[in-house]
């Protein structure tokens, strides 16, 4: 407790009346600094309360001039609610006893506004002790008062927010990692409330596994080292169940950079990752179900292939049953036939004739089989090659169709795999019908090269082209809608690795057919 | 010639016996005699040397052109003439480079076989058969395609497919 401050004679001299010197000298100088003063009000009460000077500090804070408040209570200062429970009295009490009382609360100016006051009042005795009145040093306040109250309001309203955010768990914690603050989001996702969790460590939250492990003190020094921790993986629910997260730890400094805590900002990701997993395994179902279905359209090539090749064997088979069977039987017949007019001179004339026109019948008979047996398999194909085998189709081609045709080939063109020469020979087999039948040309060239490992096969006609519907379609799929034909030869392309193409030439097609030549398979079919 | 040799060669033994009959009765004063394959074959054309050998075109093993070939390889040099089923100008031009003289088709026998051979027994050649046939009697297929022959192409490449 402060001593109350003794003043020489203040209440049985005036100033006057008060000895020059030394003293005198200070005590006006002291009322001199003290009247000047602006940011205090200094006044001095009698023992009762009651104003007995005045300085341009309280004028200007209160509003009163001295002329106006000398003599009056100093209770006039306070609020209606203070006087009636009587603090004015009780402070002046409290000062006389203690010699000192400080206070900080509402006071009003004149006007009747208020202003956020801090008050100190100090009894002041003479040298007997005597208690000769009160000096009070008011301050105006309000300004700090105000800035405090927003700033405690921002603390409280974000102290508030973080308090309500209900989708992360954000807590605080100590530098040894017990909780010190919690919130709705924290109390939802880890199921603790504030009073059952705030002083337990955070490892509670981590599986044993980990705790073991140390994962959570690594977490909090990893945070104090480089400023941050973020995690991602299994925690476990007040229920003991697990959850995935992902958090961060962030330290908290004090000015002197001391640790004083951690930060703590946790979210709950197990839908998301669960959605992922989810989303994982339609994936892979999916990859699954491609896979499948390139198998099987992997095998339903496989089989087409293999209908291919029975259909080549098969056909290859009958041609020559025809041809060299058949065909045989037939040419003999004729011979025999033919023969019997110089066997026996003396037949009839009606019975030479007949048998000349059994002769040319055969000889028409023969003429079919061989054209059928031809072009079930062309026998000049496997003993002389694609460059003979197509050189003989057009002529006939040219003789049926009427559509005459170009064959552009290198002079040096060698033998081709076998199912290369056959692959293409079917190629154009399909291509010129194609001509004939749809595209009303009257002309076909035709190119078959040989360059940087593949072979090729160009058919180009003058006709109506390709219809504009097939021609949008997807280049994948055009074939699909010029049946069985075309999409045969693709399969017989793709079989061997080769493409074919359909392309509109102004006017007219052009089918282009290009496989790569495998020197494995071109040695074996050279030796066959 | 009436000392003339022929070597028939053909895997069908009732087309042997067709040229044989025809030979017979055209030229009755000719040897023949027969090779059912390649091996047989150049094994009696070097015994024999026949003036003549006929000569098919597709048998098992050796083909003709293999045969033809390989006689001419071994030395031997008298005329061979292919007898075949197969009419393209593209063979009897294969056949001429394999180192025949002669190129007729089986179905033409009675009308080109002893006029060619008489042909190559002079020192000639003859390939004309494979356009004898056209000659033979007009095709109407020529320039206007014969329906029944087109139904049946249709039919063989609708069913390649």
């Amino acid at each position: 407790m402060k001593e109350p401050i003794t003043t020489p004679n203040t209440s049985s001299s005036s100033p006057a009346t008060l000895n020059s010197g030394p003293i005198q000298q200070g005590l006006d100088q002291f009322r001199l600094i003290v009247e000047g003063v602006l940011d205090y009000a200094i006044f001095m009460l009698d023992p009762t309360g009651h104003i007995a000077t005045w300085n341009a500090g309280a004028e200007r804070i209160k509003g009163y001039k001295a002329s106006e408040i000398i003599g009056k209570h100093f209770s006039v200062f306070y609020p209606d609610q203070d006087i009636q429970s009587g603090k004015p009295a009780w402070e002046l009490e409290v000062a006389q006893r203690e010699g000192h009382f400080e206070d900080e609360g509402w006071r009003l100016r004149k006007d009747g506004s208020r202003f956020w006051a801090n008050v100190i009042i100090t009894a002041i005795r003479n040298r007997e002790g005597q208690l000769v009145g009160f000096g009070k040093v008011t301050r105006d306040f309000s300004e700090r008062r105000e800035h405090e109250e927003r700033l405690r309001l921002s603390e409280e309203r974000f102290r508030l927010l973080v308090q309500a955010v209900s989708d992360y768990a954000i807590y605080m914690m100590d530098p040894q990692g017990q909780i010190t603050t919690w919130n709705i989001g924290a109390e939802k996702i880890k199921g603790y409330t504030a009073s059952e969790i705030i002083g337990k460590n955070f490892s509670v939250f981590f599986p044993e596994e980990d705790v073991r492990a140390g994962r959570p003190q690594e977490i909090l020094d990893t945070a104090a080292q480089i400023g941050v921790a973020a995690q991602e993986g299994w925690r476990i629910r007040k229920d003991g169940s697990r959850f995935w997260v992902t958090s961060l730890v962030n330290p908290l400094r004090d000015p002197s950079g001391k640790l004083i805590g951690f930060t703590k900002i946790t979210r709950d990701i197990t839908d998301k990752m669960q959605q992922q997993e989810r989303l994982k395994q339609e994936i892979a179902e999916k990859e699954k179900a491609q896979a499948l279905l390139v198998q099987s359209e992997e095998s339903l090539r496989k089989l087409s292939l293999n209908l291919l090749r029975t259909q080549d064997e098969e056909r290859k088979r009958i041609g020559r049953e025809m041809h060299d069977s058949l065909g045989q039987y037939l040419s003999a017949l004729k011979m025999k036939i033919e023969t019997l007019k110089f066997k026996d001179k003396n037949l009839s004339p009606v019975v030479v004739s007949e048998l000349e026109q059994a002769g040319l019948l055969l000889g028409d008979c023969l003429k079919e089989v061989r054209t059928i047996s031809y072009l079930l398999y062309p026998p000049m194909l496997e003993e002389m090659g694609l460059k003979s085998a197509i050189s003989w189709y057009l002529d006939g081609f040219t003789q049926r169709s009427g559509i005459q045709t170009k064959f552009e080939i290198p002079n040096d063109f060698q033998r081709l795999p076998r199912d290369i020469e056959l692959a293409l020979f079917r190629v154009l087999q399909e291509s010129l019908t194609n001509v004939h039948k749809h595209s009303s040309s009257n002309s076909v060239d035709l190119r078959l090269v040989k360059s940087n490992g593949t072979v090729t096969l160009e058919i180009r006609d003058y006709g109506k082209g390709i219809p504009n519907l097939i021609l949008r379609q997807s280049e994948a799929n055009w074939y699909a809608l010029l049946g069985v034909g075309l999409r045969g030869m693709n399969e017989r392309m793709r079989q061997l690795g080769g493409e074919l193409s359909l392309n509109q030439a102004n006017p007219g097609t052009l089918i282009r057919a290009t496989i790569p030549l495998d020197p494995i398979s071109s040695s074996r079919a050279s030796h066959q | 010639m009436p000392n003339t040799t022929i070597l028939i060669v053909d895997d069908h033994q009732i087309v042997r016996e067709g040229v044989r009959s025809l030979l017979a009765t055209l030229r009755p004063g000719w040897s023949v005699s027969e090779a059912e394959d390649g091996i047989r074959a150049l094994d009696l054309a070097q015994t024999q040397n026949p003036d003549v050998i006929i000569m098919d075109v597709t048998m098992p093993g050796l083909s003709g052109f293999d045969i033809t070939s390989n006689l001419r390889k071994k030395g031997f040099q008298r005329p061979i003439l292919l007898f075949t089923m197969h009419k393209s100008d593209q063979l009897a031009n294969e056949s001429h480079l394999a180192g025949a003289q002669g190129y007729v088709l089986k179905s033409q026998a009675v009308a080109d076989l002893v006029r060619a051979i008489d042909i190559l027994l002079a020192g000639g050649t003859f390939f004309g058969s494979a356009d004898a046939e056209l000659a033979d009697r007009p095709n109407p297929s020529r320039n206007e395609p014969n329906p029944g022959t087109l139904l049946r192409l249709g039919l063989a490449f609708a069913s390649a497919f």
